[in-house]
């Protein structure tokens, strides 16, 4: 009998080691804050060693077909496309994350949208009004109304701008 | 209780909450119709703005995305054969069937007037069952409460989806992601590497949005495109008629919200079991239903949205009462109303019990006020599945980011958030339900305060309390009888096919 070793039993890998790190720094704890996640922790790691070995077990079916309240990994998501576009947001994210730490959060979200959509060839009107709403609600609703103190991006900072 | 009552309607009349439950209901009406945009994700951003406000408002701002995100549902069900969300897929069976023969207008009129009535059914069977529910709470201590938050943790968890033991695990998942910070009984850090930050512990804001927008945005990305192009025909004609079979067929809209109700008290079990449920009892119940069900029945479109509205009120039950949120998206709720300082529980049904009611008054002016909307602006609302997610996706992503930061205005918010999206994503992709996740996280401080206050009292025998053996023999029966009922009818499948 062959075992099997499939990329998304990395995720069950993971989760085991988690747990393990869980178990493990609680043990040096006073009881009254180990007891809660020495117990959830063994209980995970008995439940997740079952779940490998269903997982790399060659005739074992890990999941029904029934829909699940969470939306399903669709087939669209699961190719080589889908898996694609799904770094290129990732990059997206990421990369806005970085924009807000470099130049802030009035700057970089405006700078988001209009670079979103210069790369989807969106039409102009849609090009110049949509960053220019979110500039303004970023502004007016959250900074001047809601009084949240964004950050002001380290670059301007450096350069002495703010 | 009639004081109560009063004070709650008073609050949710003011001026301010009022305009605040509307905007909520439009925003919920408008999101369905988008594609992988629910009211989970709605909430979580709109979180940050409801800190801001009093109890009773931020109840309406938050509650009426959630209670009515059930009636909007039905129109790309209908116009599309494609369900707006987890509690419309039934009622595509007949609702298309009918659009398909220029019925479109009396299955919508049908659907949001069913939902109406069902929301309300579903308000009035929380509204009796509070003084019933009452004496039975305040015999429960720790060792019950305990039992009954890993309870609903476990249920949501294993009846979540496709694979039990991951959903409980992914419930185990969150009560130590709820662990990270400062331990309240001796002060000391737990697992937070050394890290100021991770003093506070995760926030919920920030992980919510991260683990349910983000994979949804991704979702929506890889999709490339809204949900239907197709022409919306005539949309008023037709009308007059499904709001008199919804009055025609007032017992199958009370049976089916009765179905409703039963569900939604279940923890775990979601709109879209409770469609199936309702549309199954009708099919099986309603004269000729057999013959015409599937082929454009007004009859199957009614008890599908009375019977998912009314589950709304059912799960406000044991939300409320014992404080086990039955989805992911009441205890987004949950977590929201603790921060404003609403402790879902028995204070809810004691000193609280003017908001338990301006909660009830809500599920029944929303419902009734959605339905209207939707009976007006189908049209415009069915506009909304023709938004390209290119334009949507910068801008959500945008909110996201802000509403992350406006949790505690910390930029490592904002990296949290990033973070959990990519966690989101590929829990998705492993297929590992994330609706417990978020339970556990809201309920683990609380799950650890009752353990250790039944510790102190009575040692680990609490585990042995009569009460305690009965929640957990309840747990037992309501997660293995499904796996038992599925397996049995795939070996009967198996057989038949043999």
């Amino acid at each position: 009998m062959s075992l099997r070793f499939q990329p998304r039993s990395l995720l069950t890998v993971a989760f085991i080691l988690l747990f393990s790190y869980i178990v493990v720094e609680s043990s040096e704890m006073p009881i009254q804050a180990k007891m809660y996640p020495y117990t959830i922790g063994i209980i995970a790691l008995l439940l997740l060693a079952y779940q490998l070995v269903r997982e790399i077990l060659p005739a074992a079916k890990t999941e029904t077909d029934k829909t699940g309240v969470d939306i399903d990994f669709t087939a669209e998501e699961s190719s080589k496309q889908g898996k694609r576009r799904a770094l290129e947001l990732f990059a997206w994210m990421y990369g806005f994350a970085l924009l807000l730490w470099l130049i802030g959060f009035y700057t970089a979200a405006p700078l988001m949208v209009l670079a979103y959509m210069l790369r989807h060839k969106e039409t102009l009107v849609v090009t110049i009004a949509l960053p220019l709403g979110t500039g303004i609600a970023t502004w007016y609703i959250f900074g001047h109304l809601l009084h949240l103190p964004f950050p002001p991006g380290v670059l301007l900072e450096w350069a002495g701008l703010v | 209780m009639i004081d109560a009552a009063i004070a709650g309607l008073i609050g949710i009349l003011q001026w301010k909450a009022l305009l605040l439950m509307m905007v909520g209901i439009v925003i919920s009406s408008t999101l369905v119709a988008m594609p992988g945009i629910g009211s989970k994700t709605a909430i979580a951003l709109l979180l940050p703005i409801a800190f801001t406000l009093n109890q009773f408002e931020a109840i309406c701002l938050i509650m009426s995305v959630w209670a009515v995100s059930n009636t909007a549902n039905s129109i790309t069900s209908i116009l599309f054969s494609v369900p707006g969300g987890g509690g419309s897929q039934a009622t595509i069976m007949d609702g298309y069937p009918m659009a398909k023969k220029g019925e479109a207008a009396r299955a919508l009129a049908a659907s949001f007037t069913s939902s109406a009535i069902g929301g309300i059914i579903g308000a009035i069977v929380l509204l009796v069952a509070i003084p019933i529910l009452r004496p039975l709470v305040l015999l429960l201590g720790p060792p019950e409460f305990f039992m009954l938050v890993m309870v609903g943790i476990a249920m949501v968890g294993a009846l979540s989806g496709k694979a039990p033991v991951k959903g409980i695990i992914a419930g185990g998942l969150g009560l130590i992601i709820s662990m990270v910070g400062v331990h309240i009984i001796t002060g000391l850090h737990r697992f937070t590497f050394d890290q100021i930050y991770l003093i506070d512990g995760f926030k919920l804001i920030p992980v919510t949005i991260g683990l349910f927008a983000i994979p949804e945005l991704i979702y929506m990305g890889v999709k490339g495109t809204g949900i239907s192009d197709l022409p919306l025909g005539d949309l008023s004609k037709g009308r007059k008629q499904g709001i008199q079979d919804a009055f025609t067929h007032r017992w199958l809209i009370l049976r089916s919200s009765l179905i409703g109700v039963w569900v939604g008290i279940i923890p775990g079990l979601g709109s879209a079991v409770a469609d199936w449920f309702a549309y199954g009892s009708a099919k099986q119940t309603c004269p000729g239903a057999r013959e015409t069900f599937g082929k454009g029945d007004v009859r199957g479109v009614i008890a599908v949205d009375a019977a998912t509205n009314a589950k709304e009120g059912g799960s406000l039950i044991p939300t409320l009462a014992f404080g086990i949120p039955g989805s992911s998206t009441l205890a987004l709720i949950f977590g929201g109303l603790i921060i404003v300082g609403i402790t879902p529980g028995r204070d809810m049904l004691t000193k609280d019990l003017h908001l338990t009611f301006s909660m009830i008054w809500l599920l029944i002016i929303g419902t009734i006020i959605t339905s209207i909307l939707c009976l007006t602006f189908t049209r415009q609302l069915a506009m909304a599945t023709k938004l390209r997610p290119t334009l949507m996706i910068p801008v959500i992503l945008a909110m996201a980011v802000i509403g992350s930061f406006a949790a505690s205005s910390r930029f490592e918010d904002v990296l949290i958030m990033f973070a959990f999206g990519t966690i989101g994503y590929f829990m998705r992709a492993g297929g590992w339900p994330r609706p417990p996740l978020l339970l556990g996280l809201v309920l683990g401080p609380i799950a650890e305060r009752h353990m250790w206050t039944s510790v102190q009292l009575h040692g680990v025998d609490f585990l042995w309390r009569p009460g305690v053996l009965i929640i957990f023999a309840l747990l037992v029966v309501c997660v293995a009888y499904p796996m038992f009922q599925d397996r049995n009818s795939k070996l009967r499948a198996q057989e038949t096919e043999s």
